[in-house]
């Protein structure tokens, strides 16, 4: 084959980057399984795991029992990641340190990843797209209110404060979103039911414009 | 490092790509699921520390970090560190990458149920960052300023912070030192949570925001 031509050094392995990704990852798949490092079925699992079993749905159970719960709720802002283990949802309290901040009438809060794409796996499962993209990740800093108003169609009053969290350290950080007005007589699977991953973000306020 | 992933407070990148639903697949090709598992892989094995990741991710040309999708970025990453930790021969690699896109190589399957277990216990061990380590500096409610250092090697302190005064709102233990971590060198500094005004970041004028808060290692920090 004739794809010798010198590359710059700074360059790394270029002539990887001109073959079908799908091809790299099953290639290095395979070198890893002969290896011993790596096997078919523990491919096979992360893929499922990440489709079907951790998701969004895991935060929503979370926030609808500190609606429910005032108890949980305190030690939901305690100490994250030991009250999603309660709930008996597959994570143990050592996967990760989870924060959780809770939106009040007067304090919106929003959470980011500037530099990379951290986010609470545990609780709301990989980010979406557009979590990861530079637009998000540069403007949600200084325009906090004009990309959740022209993204998100969130618009927050004047009177309430924007917090952002830019989760830059391996601390994770999960909204509490504020619970819709009317909710009283639902129950804990009916709360869940309401709370959407973009509330858990910030990017969303229930009950406003979503629920 | 200035690199391009630093992007916190730039301008004109315009529109997010579409939302996608609560419960859509978060891999939006086949090979994207196999890289999360690759990466787990790494880091569940020790080939390489999450820093060290990072420092790969931020290390790539501007142009290819922003035309590249993201999965494609990271198995680019994963590749040369596996190679540089000695675990896969570059030019092999590509070999069978270039075997498989023919149609002409097979991918190598084995089944072992205790692989999956063994690599999320190293996957937590990189992510629970505390260790035990000195006394912090500086306490709840101390004016801190972040050093103006712009450091050409990995660094979690992004430039929009820099030079800027905030206040300690949490002391969060002592925890693995990015900078140094990436490195190769493994040791637990203090870390605190700052906040910010939208305004000393930005100027008045230029923010609707209030307030930012933000994880930052002692090293980053001087009294105001």
């Amino acid at each position: 084959m004739a794809e010798e031509t010198p590359e710059p050094p700074e360059t790394p392995n270029p002539d990887l980057r001109d073959i079908d990704p799908q091809a790299r990852a099953r290639a290095l798949q395979s070198i890893l399984v002969e290896e011993g490092i790596l096997s078919t079925d523990a491919v096979d699992e992360v893929i499922s795991t990440y489709e079907s079993d951790v998701g969004p749905m895991n935060g929503a159970r979370v926030v609808a029992r500190a609606w429910s719960d005032p108890d949980y709720r305190e030690r939901l802002l305690e100490d994250g990641i030991s009250a999603v283990a309660e709930l008996d949802i597959g994570v143990n309290d050592e996967v990760m340190e989870l924060r959780v901040v809770e939106n009040t009438p007067e304090v919106h809060n929003v959470v980011v990843c500037t530099l990379c794409s951290c986010y609470p796996w545990a609780v709301l499962g990989l980010p979406p797209t557009w979590y990861k993209s530079p637009a998000y990740r540069s403007r949600v800093v200084d325009e906090p209110r004009a990309l959740l108003r022209e993204e998100f169609d969130t618009d927050l009053p004047d009177s309430v404060d924007v917090e952002v969290w830019d989760s830059n350290s391996e601390i994770r950080y999960m909204v509490l979103p504020q619970r819709p007005e009317g909710t009283e007589d639902l129950s804990e699977d009916g709360l869940a039911g309401l709370v959407t991953r973009n509330s858990m973000i910030g990017v969303k306020r229930l009950g406003e414009v979503e629920a | 490092m200035d690199g391009i992933h630093d992007v916190g407070g730039m301008d004109s990148f315009r529109h997010l790509p579409p939302d996608q639903p609560d419960d859509a697949s978060p891999f939006h090709h086949e090979y994207e699921g196999v890289v999360q598992a690759l990466y787990l892989a790494g880091l569940g094995s020790g080939a390489f520390e999450l820093d060290r990741f990072r420092y790969e991710l931020e290390g790539h040309e501007p142009e290819y970090y922003l035309e590249t999708p993201y999965y494609e970025r990271w198995l680019t990453a994963i590749e040369s560190l596996f190679a540089e930790a000695g675990v896969v021969d570059s030019e092999e690699l590509r070999e069978r990458a270039r075997a498989l896109e023919a149609g002409e190589g097979e991918v190598t399957e084995e089944t072992d149920p205790e692989r999956l277990p063994e690599l999320l216990d190293g996957v937590r061990d990189v992510y629970m960052s505390e260790r035990e380590g000195g006394e912090p500096a500086f306490s709840e409610g101390d004016r801190v300023r972040v050093r103006k250092e712009h450091p050409s090697s990995h660094t979690r302190c992004p430039r929009y912070v820099r030079g800027c005064e905030g206040e300690v709102v949490a002391v969060r233990g002592t925890h693995v030192f990015p900078d140094a971590n990436a490195h190769g060198e493994e040791r637990a500094e203090p870390l605190y949570n700052v906040r910010f005004e939208s305004s000393e970041l930005w100027g008045e004028a230029n923010t609707d925001g209030d307030g930012l808060h933000i994880e930052l290692w002692e090293p980053y920090l001087s009294p105001p």
